[in-house]
């Protein structure tokens, strides 16, 4: 109970970092610098205005904000004890969190208008004469739960995890591979609303360090780095592609200093074959979940993954269908058990069913250990495509293809572009009402999750004896 | 906490990365790793094992090493200084040490010489490392005196050394991460630094001499922050105008354990350009309050969340702010007593709260500023008066470098005021004098003595029970 409370006081920590360093920087986007005294201050006249707008304890509540407006949001949310989660500005609504408020830049066409906070001049203009929030001193239920965080992970689905007081404190202390590399200091290129994304700003306000954001596409991204002295830039292979990318442009390279840490999906060996060429700066791969939080990790600096070594804490066993533990070297399931992490998806007993059982998270890899206790991810169970954290099943793609005019026969794929970054492929049999101008932009409507990179006309889809689509192949043909 | 699997684990990711570094040796992961499971089998054919308590008295770098492999072994320990004395309150079944200890038989003692280390060199890794028995295990022993001159020792669960790594201390609060820590390895600080720095798997900086060889890790190494005792950082700053040193990159200096004098804190600014703030807390509970030291304004202790503090009386009720109190606070998880020392815990553990032994006040915004030691009030002919109060006016004499108040007992068996103090060239005895009939009336400095130095613990403290008797020697008492 004592450890709760201590998590509870948001507005504690914030006083604390206020009083004893209130000119460092708590939270910097690329956008804005936030001192630890300014967070301080508009996080509790956000509250009031958030309060007086009717926001209560218990009440959910969606924000779709850049980052460096998100956060104070998400304190002040905090301190009244209604639990957040932020989303994308352009994604949309699902039936598993059905927020009771939106907070956002404009409205949002699924959303009641009576239930949005714009948060635009006038609402600024409001929080500036606004007076302080003083936080109730009372205790909240340590199960009460605090953040929602949505991941595509298993299924490729949009599912929820939800995170109480407790959760958050276990989470908080967990290690990740960006702490174990650097001066301490990194640039995380992830979306806010990601899980991990929100536990590192919440780990930074903990330990009173600077929290450092940016989306990937900054071109100003390596003085940003310099002014800041930062060592460690945290993103997906497709971040961290776009990222290396405006850097090549800018004829700038990362020297020896750098470190580079991939999470989200494993990058293909040609992407960092590119990234060696130019930069002498060390490459990680983390390993990890949004339900478990990080697992494993390797060096891949100078040779592609020789396996993810496993983080003292965490539990990778390699199972069969009946959850039998394989030996070495043997190709399996791969279920994971981490202390303190999510045992179910809100609302969804169907998904907790698949991916939760006996204490482990099924992710949906298959791999297997080596000799020397390595892990290697081979596959995946099922069908789904991972596109740097983004997991698309594909067979939901193809039944969305085959309603289109003039298709006969699709097939989804993953194909890696000129930087070894997978984009959404697909090979079509079509017929001569096909207009690919009119199929691509009727797609755009119906599937907003990624956008189709390339069409192939095929004369047949690849199929087995099962009739099950061999995607690889097509992969491997369209590839070369 | 799977110590055993963080070695290996940093070992295979990042074997290159150096995990220990002083002024001359540095240790890789691999390395460490190695030099642990060696070091470990090693004790383990000589019989240490599950049941052991041992005390390691041993420079850092040699320190951790060993420490590291009592605790794969799951074995009690304790680290001493080099050279210092064992006590009755903690008696460990082996010592490993540089020599012989006189208060230790020879036959349970490990010498830590070339032979030991061509031994280790010999010996194979240990291969299954059994660890801490059970949560509950009493895995370390962390020694402390305050101004009490009394041992005393806390142990800490294996459980809650993972506790010990999640609890920022002072010197991780300001400045940036990669730091270097003057405190002896055995003190909670540095044991904490070290252990939090292994878990996330970068480097332990620190320094077994602080002579010419500190400059020497300060330039080679990108540390940015510095922590220690104000003695230890002014010994620091002395070693620097000897040997010419600049350290242009240091952002950040943390001064704990006792409160800097005006005089350190000048000299600190004159040679360094960094910030520097004060730390207050404890080896029972570790950190409690911290302010930036700035010039020309007295800030008070930004008390931290997780620690509820009060200023109580006599009869612990609740003073309001502004009063002068006796300090008392509690944390979550805080030890409850002194290991072996009855008299000791109840004297310092009541009601659910730990008495530091300090006195202070909160002021409007709730900041906390100290104003002296509740056990240090000299009773002079019944009339009260604390040492802080009087060696102020000593500190803001020009010319008076240090100072510290006591009790002499004089021929006639009647305490009188006395005043040690160390003179720098501006001195004038008589400017001192006329301070003190203007500032302090209604007492009368009896006799001021100088010195060469005032003599500290290890903290920075005074240790004022016996200072007469360290001021002039074996015989002379004071209160």
């Amino acid at each position: 109970m004592e450890v709760v409370q201590k998590m509870i006081s948001a507005h504690k920590k914030l006083e604390f970092w206020a009083g004893l360093k209130p000119d460092e920087l708590a939270f910097v986007d690329g956008k804005k610098e936030i001192t630890f005294a300014e967070l301080n201050i508009h996080t509790l006249k956000v509250t009031s205005v958030l309060r007086e707008l009717g926001i209560d304890r218990g009440d959910l509540v969606c924000t779709m904000l850049p980052a460096y407006l998100d956060w104070p949001v998400t304190l002040a949310l905090q301190i009244i004890g209604a639990t957040s989660f932020a989303k994308p500005t352009s994604a949309s609504f699902d039936l598993y969190a059905e927020p009771k408020w939106l907070i956002a830049l404009k409205e949002h066409p699924q959303f009641s208008i009576q239930n949005t906070i714009v948060v635009d001049q006038n609402f600024a203009e409001r929080v500036n004469d606004a007076e302080s929030y003083i936080p109730s001193q009372e205790l909240l239920d340590p199960s009460n739960l605090m953040r929602l965080c949505s991941t595509s992970g298993t299924s490729g689905e949009t599912k929820y995890l939800a995170y109480s007081f407790s959760d958050m404190f276990s989470r908080l202390f967990s290690p990740s591979a960006v702490t174990f590399v650097g001066n301490g200091k990194f640039l995380n290129l992830m979306h806010f609303g990601a899980a991990q994304s929100y536990f590192w700003a919440q780990r930074a306000l903990n330990a009173g360090k600077t929290y450092f954001t940016s989306g990937a596409s900054n071109d100003a991204l390596f003085e940003f780095l310099r002014k800041y002295s930062i060592e460690t830039i945290y993103g997906s292979p497709q971040q961290i592609s776009i990222f290396m990318q405006n850097l090549r442009n800018a004829g700038q390279n990362l020297d020896s200093n750098f470190n580079l840490v991939l999470g989200g999906s494993a990058p293909s060996p040609k992407m960092l074959e590119m990234i060696r060429e130019e930069n002498k700066c060390s490459i990680f791969n983390s390993h990890g979940s949004a339900e478990t939080g990080f697992i494993s990790a390797c060096d891949v600096t100078l040779k592609d993954a020789p396996g993810l070594l496993i983080y003292p804490n965490s539990i990778v066993e390699v199972v069969d269908e009946n959850d039998s533990e394989l030996s070495e070297n043997q190709i399996g399931l791969l279920r994971y058990k981490v202390p303190g992490a999510c045992t179910s998806y809100l609302n969804n007993p169907d998904q907790t069913k698949k991916s939760f059982r006996d204490g482990f998270f099924y992710s949906g890899d298959m791999g297997y250990k080596s000799d020397d206790g390595r892990l290697h991810i081979t596959g995946r169970s099922n069908e789904v495509i991972n596109f740097g954290g983004v997991k698309i099943n594909p067979e939901q793609v193809d039944a969305l293809l085959l309603t289109e005019i003039g298709i006969q026969d699709a097939a989804s794929f993953a194909l890696d572009d000129e930087t070894g970054i997978p984009k959404l492929a697909v090979a079509l049999v079509v017929d001569h009402e096909f207009d690919e101008e009119v199929f691509l932009s009727a797609m755009k409507v119906k599937f907003t999750r990624a956008k189709i990179s390339r069409v192939f006309k095929v004369n047949a889809v690849p199929r087995n004896q099962n009739g099950k689509i061999l995607r690889r192949e097509l992969s491997r043909k369209f590839n070369n | 906490m799977d110590i055993s699997g963080i070695l290996s684990f940093f070992a295979k990711l990042k074997p290159d990365a150096l995990a220990i570094a002083d002024d001359s040796n540095e240790i890789t992961f691999s390395q460490l790793d190695a030099n642990v499971r060696r070091i470990a089998r090693l004790l383990q054919i000589n019989e240490i094992d599950t049941s052991s308590l041992v005390c390691t008295m041993l420079p850092s770098i040699l320190d951790w090493q060993v420490t590291l492999a009592l605790h794969i072994l799951g074995a009690s320990s304790f680290s001493k200084p080099v050279g210092s004395r064992l006590d009755p309150v903690l008696k460990p079944d082996w010592l490993i040490s540089k020599q012989l200890n006189p208060d230790f038989p020879e036959d349970k003692t490990f010498i830590v010489d070339s032979n030991f280390g061509k031994a280790v060199n010999q010996t194979d890794k240990l291969k299954d490392a059994p660890g801490f028995t059970s949560p509950e295990f009493p895995a370390r022993y962390f020694f402390t005196s305050g101004t009490s001159g009394a041992s005393k020792y806390l142990v800490v669960s294996a459980e809650n050394l993972l506790a010990k790594i999640r609890h920022q201390g002072g010197s991780e609060l300001v400045g940036d991460r990669d730091g270097l820590n003057l405190w002896q390895f055995g003190s909670t600080q540095s044991y904490r630094v070290a252990l939090r720095s292994l878990n996330e798997g970068r480097t332990f900086y620190t320094c077994g001499y602080y002579d010419y060889r500190l400059p020497k890790i300060l330039k080679k190494y990108p540390i940015r922050t510095i922590s220690g005792s104000p003695i230890q950082v002014s010994s620091m700053v002395d070693t620097l105008i000897q040997t010419g040193t600049k350290l242009p990159r240091l952002g950040t200096v943390i001064l704990g354990g006792s409160a800097p004098t005006q005089i350190q804190i000048n000299r600190i600014r004159q040679h360094l350009s960094a910030r520097i703030y004060n730390s207050y807390g404890s080896t029972e509970l570790g950190f409690v309050s911290m302010h930036e030291i700035v010039e020309g304004r007295t800030l008070g202790g930004v008390i931290s969340p997780e620690v509820k503090l009060e200023i109580v009386d006599e009869n612990s009720a609740v003073l309001p702010k502004g009063e002068v109190g006796i300090i008392r606070y509690a944390k979550a998880k805080m030890p409850k007593s002194y290991f072996n020392s009855e008299a000791a815990t109840n004297e310092y553990f009541q009601n659910d709260f730990f008495y530091p032994g300090d006195t202070g006040f909160l002021d409007e915004s709730g900041y906390l500023h100290i104003s002296g030691r509740t056990n240090e009030v000299m009773n002079l002919g019944g009339v009260k008066i604390s040492p802080e109060r009087v060696e102020e006016i000593a500190l803001r004499t020009i010319g008076v470098l240090d100072a510290a108040a006591f009790a002499l007992i004089d021929d006639k068996g009647v305490k009188r005021l006395a005043l040690a103090y160390v003179k720098g060239p501006e001195f004038s005895k008589e400017i001192m004098e006329s301070n003190y009939q203007a500032e302090l009336s209604e007492f009368r400095v009896a006799k001021f003595v100088e010195v060469e130095e005032i003599p500290r613990n290890e903290n920075g403290k005074i240790p004022r029970s016996n200072l007469a008797e360290l001021i002039f020697g074996s015989g002379s008492k004071n209160d």
